[in-house]
């Protein structure tokens, strides 16, 4: 009787519970959190709590629940209960030593590819930690720093030497195409490089990761040295090689990385003797890290054919050689301020069909009464086999968005070759006037 | 006098013809048309609609291609056969013409040969028709 009453219990307790987890999936169906979010910070040491209070408090103030702790601190760990209880991952610790257990380079990738956000510092002199975390995130740190004797901040370029070392400089370029990273903060859009102060090593992109791409590089006269010391060799770096700021979008889960190489300049002080675009520079990125701008996904791949009827009894994606086919793609883009999808407008999508080479490759036009809707009509080429529709749109500051729809294409059966061949027009005249001219002799002889 | 002056030795003066102006073509025609019958010669101008037809079929190919292959082959060859069955008809009609026949006879009547040859040609032309596509 009791053992009755207790099992009739947990079951209704979890049918409760679970009826409550569906309700809280199914409000926001956003890829991210959305507003409430939680985010880990780790530290370098603990007075980079008040040094680094503006930009800390930025995140609080753009609603997400900051969890800050120092780097040592065995206590951090992305994952509890076994699923992830943050989403995003502030490393803000290039010096530290040690690290935690949990939050080693294969986890920090794993982070990101389950679509969530990572934002790496850097400083001068990083640990081999930091190193490898930015490694993994396709930015390769060199033992030398950013050195430029052109675009110094005087007033912060101070060291023991006299003169100063030339390493607090100003950024010399960013990507003007990454529009969505610029946008996710307001004052972020209209600054210019030159605004932004840099202190940090030097980082190239690895050259073989195609999800990665600079958003802010080194002016042309910086190079990669040793601050005080004479050149001797080429640097392995110059100019806009140097990467100070790099963006790193996951296809499909919509996770994101943000490489930025100097912690130092997003102390309040830094932020306080650079120009205002500094600070909107930095947000912004944080704020684009976080997956407020530029999260797109794809839906509605269709594709149908044009300009015949379907042959009974043929499968659905099989199309013939010298078709025409109707490919149809929807794209959107996840709105942070009302939490919805919203259509995605662009001029540049293009699809390609593709059988080990694209043998077509067209652009896409937007549907007049469906914004978000692009469709073409290719022609299938004159090669039998199994093609797909392809749809690769990588853009900096994007998610990439990679649709692959695959249909098999045959050649013609017997009865769909052209009847006659207008080529052959002379030869079929001249069987039928070879016939109309025995039929013509055989009257003249008859009569005569 | 004139024969005198040079060692050369010259040809004997052609024979004055009973035409007053003749090209060699025009005699031809003429010696043409006396000793033919008119049946046989309308299966002579029949044979040169034949092999004009032929000519312009090859040199039509050659000039185009010759996609698609057996449409240019059935009209050519129905060309050529065409012609062949002509020179059949031609030489039946001309009398025997030199055409050996079983029982050592003179060569069939006219109306024979014709229908020979109209039997010949609907064999050959279902062939062609269905050659060419």
């Amino acid at each position: 009787m009791a053992g009755r009453m207790h099992t009739l219990r947990t079951g209704v307790c979890l049918a409760v519970s679970c009826l409550a987890a569906l309700a809280a999936g199914t409000a926001a169906a956003g890829p991210r959190g959305g507003a409430g979010a939680a985010v880990l910070v780790i530290l370098d040491n603990d007075s980079m709590r008040t040094s680094h209070g503006q930009f800390l408090s930025s995140l609080e103030s753009r609603g997400y629940s900051t969890k800050i702790l120092t780097a040592g601190d065995a206590s951090a760990s992305l994952i509890s209960d076994g699923e992830y209880a943050y989403e995003g991952l502030f490393l803000l610790c290039p010096t530290a030593t040690k690290s935690a257990r949990s939050l080693q380079p294969a986890d920090v990738s794993a982070f990101v590819s389950s679509g969530r956000s990572v934002f790496v510092a850097a400083a001068p002199e990083p640990s081999a930690y930091t190193k490898s975390v930015a490694a993994a995130l396709g930015v390769v740190i060199h033992p030398s720093q950013t050195i430029d004797h052109q675009h110094a901040v005087a007033a912060r370029d101070v060291t023991i030497s006299s003169g100063g070392t030339h390493t607090y400089i100003t950024a010399g370029g960013r990507d003007e195409a990454a529009k969505a990273v610029w946008a996710a903060d307001l004052a972020a859009a209209a600054a210019a490089a030159a605004d932004v102060h840099f202190v940090g090593p030097a980082a190239t992109l690895s050259a073989d990761n195609e999800l990665v791409s600079p958003v802010l590089w080194a002016a042309d006269a910086a190079y990669a040295g040793t601050p005080g010391a004479r050149v001797t060799k080429a640097p392995v770096a110059t100019g806009r090689e140097l990467v100070l700021a790099a963006t790193l979008s996951a296809r499909r889960s919509g996770g994101r990385a943000v490489y930025w190489g100097s912690v130092d300049t997003l102390s309040d002080a830094a932020a306080a003797a650079a120009p205002s675009g500094h600070a909107a520079t930095t947000r912004a990125l944080a704020a684009w890290a976080l997956g407020e701008r530029g999260v797109l996904r794809s839906r509605g791949v269709s594709t149908a054919l044009v300009g015949r009827p379907p042959v009974v009894g043929e499968e659905a994606a099989t199309y013939r050689v010298r078709d025409d086919v109707a490919f149809g793609v929807t794209l959107e883009e996840w709105d942070y301020a009302t939490a919805r999808w919203v259509p995605y407008v662009a001029t540049d999508v293009q699809v390609e069909l593709v059988m080990l080479n694209p043998y077509v490759r067209t652009r896409l036009a937007s549907v007049a009464g469906e914004p978000g809707r692009y469709t073409a009509t290719l022609r299938v080429p004159d090669v039998i086999g199994i093609y797909s529709f392809r749809v690769a749109y990588y853009r900096p500051g994007l998610t990439p968005v990679d649709v692959t729809e695959v249909v098999s294409v045959r050649p013609f059966l017997h009865n769909e070759f052209e009847r006659f061949i207008p080529q052959a027009y002379p030869y079929y005249a001249g069987a039928f006037s070879m016939l109309m001219g025995a039929l013509m002799l055989t009257g003249v002889l008859l009569q005569s | 006098m004139s024969s005198s002056r040079s060692g050369v030795a010259r040809s004997p003066p052609p024979p004055v013809s009973s035409a007053p102006s003749t090209s060699t073509l025009s005699q031809l025609y003429a010696a043409y048309s006396a000793a033919t019958p008119p049946g046989v010669a309308a299966v002579d101008a029949y044979l040169a609609y034949v092999l004009v037809t032929g000519v312009i079929t090859f040199a039509y190919a050659a000039a185009v291609g010759t996609f698609p292959f057996n449409a240019f082959l059935g009209a050519f060859l129905s060309a050529v056969g065409s012609f062949v069955l002509g020179v059949g008809l031609r030489m039946q009609l001309s009398g025997g013409g030199g055409v050996p026949t079983v029982g050592g006879g003179q060569g069939q009547s006219p109306v024979r040969a014709l229908a020979d040859w109209l039997v010949c040609h609907l064999v050959l032309h279902l062939a062609v028709l269905n050659f060419v596509g």
